[in-house]
């Protein structure tokens, strides 16, 4: 696999004060991620996608090397975090959050003459959060906690890169006011109910293609955003406002010790993201053009689940179903192929629907012995969009993960774990198959970007060993493989399926220190 | 009373914090220079004639709108001296882009494809560095009457040397297919 290395740097820095009646907290933390993105899946048209995606084999394979080139992707993200509470009689706990991250993302494409080197994007984003919570009880049995939330966001996308603009410059202003009360109605029941409020503007500054722009029809419905044009581009300024309610009920049944029945209600909405509203054009590291909708409104979902629950010692089990039925649910699928000079392109398009989600979490773990336990878990979900009476796209296959851990907190706190990780194939997909023309075999052919990868099995392995370096410091060593077998295996989710195999054996370590 | 009291200053802090936005310039436009729009093949008869035009044209690059495609007629037992040509026509003036595929010849080559019956041959008479095909420059020789299509395929970083497209491997700059009938 050509290309596939990554590098990882992180630090972080955690400076506390406690006091008698109060808590303050910086945290700040560094991560840099260069990630190579793999060779073969960087392509031109539609006829090398049909190469691609017919073949068993990565089209691009060079020989083994550690270095990462384009295409690649170089991430920075910085966060400075101020966390203080404070209690006060009769009032409750009072904590106050300021969060400020900035994300720069870099990626470098296999690029020509004098841009070789120039990154093809280049998106800094700063957001800053400020958080206020109220904890308090007011009578003895009502617990209610309120709050609000700010947030400002700014996104700049770097013009020197000479390549469109993925995701626009944008600002954006979130306020979020949320209450939430919880009233012990007797011993085993518990109610609850929570209501939120989001209030969502967002300032653009996005150019289009004036092709685009006209063949959209944004030239009838949105004449007044347009603020100047040029030989073939727009320059529009979209403001946008959301107004997003959410509500929340539920209720706890605890029938003893052991046993416990939670019952939720929810009603969220969420507005629709900038790379929905405004993506257009072609997302180079997917190799397919995405297009977005600035008609969207807010997705509105409402979820019932239902969670039976027992926990002891030796054998605990949980059982979730749910049921989410969402309006307005944006999602992603291909819709056509696009002719360019560059050949013919996979279109991607947001489109949203009315969905129904429907499925089911199952947890076990069962200690059967002294350090010996079993765990279990398995998950399904079926999504449909109720509006073409069809599978939805992308849902995760039913999958099942069940392992066993020896632990010995006597031995250095030893633990050792093998997991086996079961991925069914996903039986139920739309039908998003288009047809290419291709000249040089003079016939049509099928590109399927529907059929879903076939089932497979992985065994994973971990552990740890904890070493005490002094009285207060803990060095904790642990090592770990995945794809014990080296299993080659597509996953439906990643997009990348359509290029090569995903990860085969992996060799983990790492290293904590506590002090 | 106290709660009250706290709730209305944590709207006022947010409220302040949203009105100290900056008043913002507008952005500043992205004129793509790698975007290829035109294609454009030249054939001049060896021994002088009217040369024959192949072009496609795509001047929204990446845009919905298709590109625009021309095409002409070979006479039978000609042989033509053949030429490439690509440009960026979404800046002014528009970039020769032929002049980086020279530049970069190593990481480059050009591909003809016949279908459908076409009866021509292809030579390659322009090469890199190391003396592979470049195709910028080729000759074309017109056999018996026929008809079907030529396509030519820009490769970015194909294998080298190699034994055609289907080989070749490296991603596609451009393709061009054109309808062509051999009189």
């Amino acid at each position: 696999m050509s290309n596939t290395g990554a590098s990882e740097r992180n630090f972080s820095l955690n400076v506390g004060l406690n006091g008698f009646d109060y808590v303050i907290e910086t945290y700040y933390s560094l991560f840099k991620n260069e990630v190579g993105i793999l060779r073969a899946s960087h392509l031109g048209g539609a006829e090398d996608q049909i190469r691609a995606i017919g073949s068993d084999r990565p089209l691009f394979i060079r020989d083994f090397a550690y270095e990462i080139d384009a295409p690649s992707q170089d991430v920075t993200h910085n966060l400075a975090r101020l966390k203080a509470f404070k209690r006060f009689d009769g009032l409750g706990k009072v904590s106050f959050q300021y969060d400020y991250q900035k994300n720069n993302r870099l990626e470098f494409d296999i690029r020509r003459g004098s841009d070789r080197d120039k990154a093809s994007l280049d998106l800094q984003l700063d957001t800053h959060t400020l958080m206020f919570d109220l904890d308090s009880k007011i009578f003895d049995l009502v617990n209610f906690k309120t709050g609000i939330v700010g947030r400002y966001q700014k996104n700049f996308a770097d013009p020197n890169t000479g390549v469109r603009r993925l995701i626009p410059d944008y600002e954006k202003y979130d306020v979020g006011v949320y209450g939430i009360a919880d009233y012990k109605f007797n011993d085993k029941l518990i109610l609850e109910a929570g209501a939120r409020f989001d209030f969502t503007y967002m300032d653009v500054f996005k150019f289009y293609r004036t092709s685009f722009w006209e063949s959209r029809n944004y030239d009838v419905l949105f004449p007044e955003i347009v603020i100047e044009e040029l030989d073939n581009q727009i320059l529009t300024n979209p403001q946008l406002n959301y107004n997003n309610a959410s509500a929340t009920l539920g209720a706890t049944y605890t029938f003893n010790d052991e046993y416990k029945l939670f019952f939720n209600y929810s009603l969220a909405s969420r507005a629709p993201n900038p790379s929905e509203l405004f993506s257009e054009g072609l997302h180079h590291s997917a190799s397919r053009i995405e297009l977005g909708d600035l008609r969207f409104n807010s997705e509105i979902g409402n979820k019932i689940s239902l969670t039976f629950q027992k926990e002891n010692d030796t054998f605990s089990f949980s059982i979730n179903p749910f049921l989410n039925s969402i309006r307005d649910f944006i999602v992603i699928e291909p819709t056509e192929i696009q002719q360019t000079i560059r050949g013919n392109f996979q279109v991607w398009e947001y489109r949203q629907t009315n969905a129904q989600l429907l499925g089911v979490d199952v947890d076990a773990s069962y200690a059967f012995a002294k350090n010996l336990s079993l765990d279990h878990q398995f998950s399904i979900v079926k999504g449909y969009d109720r509006t073409r009476n069809e599978p939805l796209i992308s849902m995760p296959p039913v999958n099942t993960k069940n392992g066993i851990v020896y632990q010995n907190a006597k031995l250095k706190n030893i633990r050792l774990q093998l997991q086996s990780e079961y991925v069914f194939r996903q039986n139920e997909f739309p039908d998003n198959n288009f047809t290419v023309f291709i000249p040089e075999t003079q016939t049509t052919q099928t590109v399927d970007l529907s059929t879903p990868p076939a089932a497979y099995h992985l065994l994973n392995f971990n552990s740890s060993l904890d070493f005490k370096v002094n009285q207060k410091s803990t060095l904790t060593v642990g090592a770990g493989i995945t794809n014990l077998f080296d299993t080659a295996y597509r996953n439906y989710l990643n997009r990348l399926r359509y290029y090569a195999d995903d990860l085969g054996r992996n060799f983990l370590l790492n290293f904590k220190f506590n002090y | 009373m106290k709660t009250i009291k706290f709730l209305s200053t944590a709207v006022f802090a947010t409220l302040l914090f949203v009105s100290c936005s900056s008043d913002d310039d507008t952005p500043e436009p992205v004129n793509e220079e790698e975007v290829i729009t035109t294609l454009t093949v030249t054939l001049s008869p060896q021994g002088g004639g009217t040369p024959i035009t192949l072009q496609t044209r795509d001047l929204d690059g990446n845009g919905p709108n298709v590109p625009v495609v021309t095409s002409g007629n070979l006479v039978a037992g000609v042989t033509y001296n053949g030429s490439i040509i690509i440009l960026n026509e979404t800046v002014n003036p528009p970039e020769d882009i032929t002049e980086e595929v020279k530049d970069e010849d190593l990481d480059h080559q050009f591909f003809y494809t016949l279908g459908g019956g076409l009866n021509v041959t292809t030579t390659y008479t322009s090469f890199d560095s190391e003396g592979n095909p470049l195709g910028t420059d080729f000759t074309l020789t017109a056999g018996a009457a026929s008809s079907g299509t030529l396509t030519f395929t820009l490769r970015h970083l194909p294998t080298k040397p190699n034994t055609g497209l289907s080989e070749a491997g490296g991603e596609t700059d451009i393709t061009a297919t054109f309808n062509v009938t051999v009189q």
